[in-house]
């Protein structure tokens, strides 16, 4: 029998592009809307995919950090394309988004701890040049947090190479000089959590397959689009992420009959 | 990887099939943090041994239900590699899992190695092969003994990799060749090109004009030279220089 999902007694820090990734979907969701009013729209929306996300973090707030939320440019993204573009709108949407989330400080200076960490995988380039300023302020943050309150706390970031590079320095000396439960520290994709959160009957499998199912299209797309990947490979990979849906969609109705 | 490219769905859809399987939350942490890092030694031992075109696939899309989590094509040979959860940070093995490894074995006879790797921060392993699972069988009071003998999965890899280099016996060329052997390959081969041209003139056409083109055929210059190049090749000239001179040889047809 398998259990419900990952462990959800956590803080959570949120990545600048697990928030474009709903935005996308909600403004998607509402294109059909004039563009103010999609704005709205889609700030309801967020608002209350945030307020769930908070139902379940401890502490019951979403963290960040200052550099990784100015990195949140909707008037760059999707949204330009749409028909009655407009820049206010976007504004409103920064703003709204700024005051959903606790916004934390971070000494930067940490970074250049992360980046002197001795036998770095290849993957990740010379003294971590593969990954940015911001993405190493959340793991600061994140190692900060752990530090304070010994307690779990989840990245949520779509940024693989993140998430890889969190599971490597967890057991790492250097890390664990910084922070002694960085062991507590794990990086999840936004999709994969908030299909977690699903299964505690906070989202119906309606709703979460169709946030899955656009987010692996538009992924996806820009596979594809690179020429990385061959056609069968990408038939394989849809049909394992809808049996995958099905099967946490089984596993939601379990936990509501009492099995699990 | 390049940056701009999308990262593959791979690591995403590990991270879904962990939560959906695992027996425990916590294991299903620990599986995903062990799988990304398994992939990152990987991905090193493939940089490192570009010599061996190392293959890395995931096994459940090649063996199906019956195959293990990861499958190393390595040259004529396979290791497949089981990533078993451990929360004590302690290798431990199923009671059944040897049969299931046993079957794995026969279902995939180029599978040299089964190695098992435990989700601890180092990434402990040990190496399994038939006639380990067969001893082990036979003997179960040595399976502790067994599992206390585990490694870093760079090592346990390390070792498989190196055991299985061929070798290749070469023949010592003496330096200096002696002018007595020189004759020998020379004399062998004036003989040699004799009767290849003495069978060429031989040869039977229908064709009236064939038959007049073998028999006729130029050979005095060309064996002149092909036995210039060998006196040549025998004395130690380069390959290059040779080739250059074997070019001056006509061109069939042509005079």
């Amino acid at each position: 029998m398998p259990y419900s999902s990952y462990p959800l007694d956590a803080y959570l820090i949120i990545d600048n592009n697990a928030i474009v990734g709903l935005c996308e979907y909600f403004c998607d969701t509402h294109k059909k809307l004039p563009f103010t009013d999609m704005i709205q729209a889609a700030c309801k929306e967020l608002s209350d995919i945030l307020t769930v996300l908070r139902r379940f973090a401890l502490g019951n707030k979403l963290f960040s950090t200052k550099c990784v939320l100015d990195e949140f440019k909707p008037e760059f993204g999707e949204i330009q394309n749409y028909y009655g573009f407009d820049l206010n709108s976007c504004k409103h949407l920064k703003s709204h988004l700024h005051s959903e989330i606790e916004t934390a400080n971070i000494n930067m200076t940490a970074i250049a701890k992360l980046r002197a960490m001795q036998q770095t995988p290849g993957r990740f380039g010379t003294e971590l040049s593969r990954l940015s300023d911001p993405d190493l302020s959340l793991v600061i943050l994140a190692l900060g947090i752990a530090k304070e309150s010994a307690q779990r706390v989840y990245v949520i970031t779509d940024d693989e190479d993140l998430r890889i590079f969190i599971s490597w320095m967890k057991p790492r000396s250097e890390v664990k000089s910084m922070c002694q439960h960085s062991d507590k520290v794990d990086g999840l994709h936004s999709m994969i959590y908030m299909d977690c959160v699903h299964r505690k009957c906070a989202f119906t499998t309606l709703q979460i397959s169709t946030m899955l199912t656009f987010h692996s299209l538009r992924q996806m797309s820009r596979i594809m689009l690179s020429g990385t990947t061959k056609g069968e490979m990408i038939t394989r990979t849809i049909q394992t992420i809808y049996e995958s849906i099905r099967e946490s969609g089984r596993i939601k109705q379990k936990i509501m009959e009492g099995a699990i | 990887m390049n940056k701009d490219i999308p990262g593959s769905f791979d690591e995403f859809l590990a991270e879904f099939t962990a939560s959906l399987k695992s027996t425990s939350g916590e294991g299903a942490l620990r599986r995903i943090n062990a799988e990304r890092v398994l992939r990152l030694v990987l991905e090193e031992i493939v940089q490192q041994r570009q010599d061996l075109q190392i293959r890395v696939l995931e096994d459940s899309r090649i063996a199906g239900k019956k195959g293990v989590d990861i499958l190393m094509q390595i040259d004529d040979y396979e290791i497949r590699l089981a990533l078993l959860d451990t929360p004590l940070q302690v290798a431990s093995i199923e009671k059944d899992a040897l049969n299931r490894y046993r079957e794995t074995f026969e279902d995939n006879p180029s599978t040299e190695y089964i190695i098992l790797t435990w989700t601890t921060d180092d990434l402990k392993s040990q190496k399994l092969n038939l006639h380990i699972i067969e001893y082990l069988k036979v003997h179960p009071e040595n399976i502790s003994q067994f599992l206390s003998k585990v490694k870093p999965l760079q090592e346990v890899l390390g070792e498989i990799l190196t055991s299985h280099m061929k070798m290749w016996e070469s023949m010592v060329v003496p330096s200096e060749t002696d002018t007595s052997t020189i004759m020998d390959v020379k004399n062998l081969f004036l003989e040699y090109i004799h009767i290849a041209l003495h069978k060429e003139r031989d040869r039977q056409y229908r064709n009236k004009e064939r038959k007049m083109a073998a028999t006729n055929m130029p050979q005095d210059r060309e064996v002149s030279l092909l036995t210039n190049v060998l006196d040549e090749a025998l004395q130690g000239m380069s390959s290059k220089n040779l080739a250059v001179q074997l070019s001056q040889l006509p061109r069939r047809g042509r005079k």
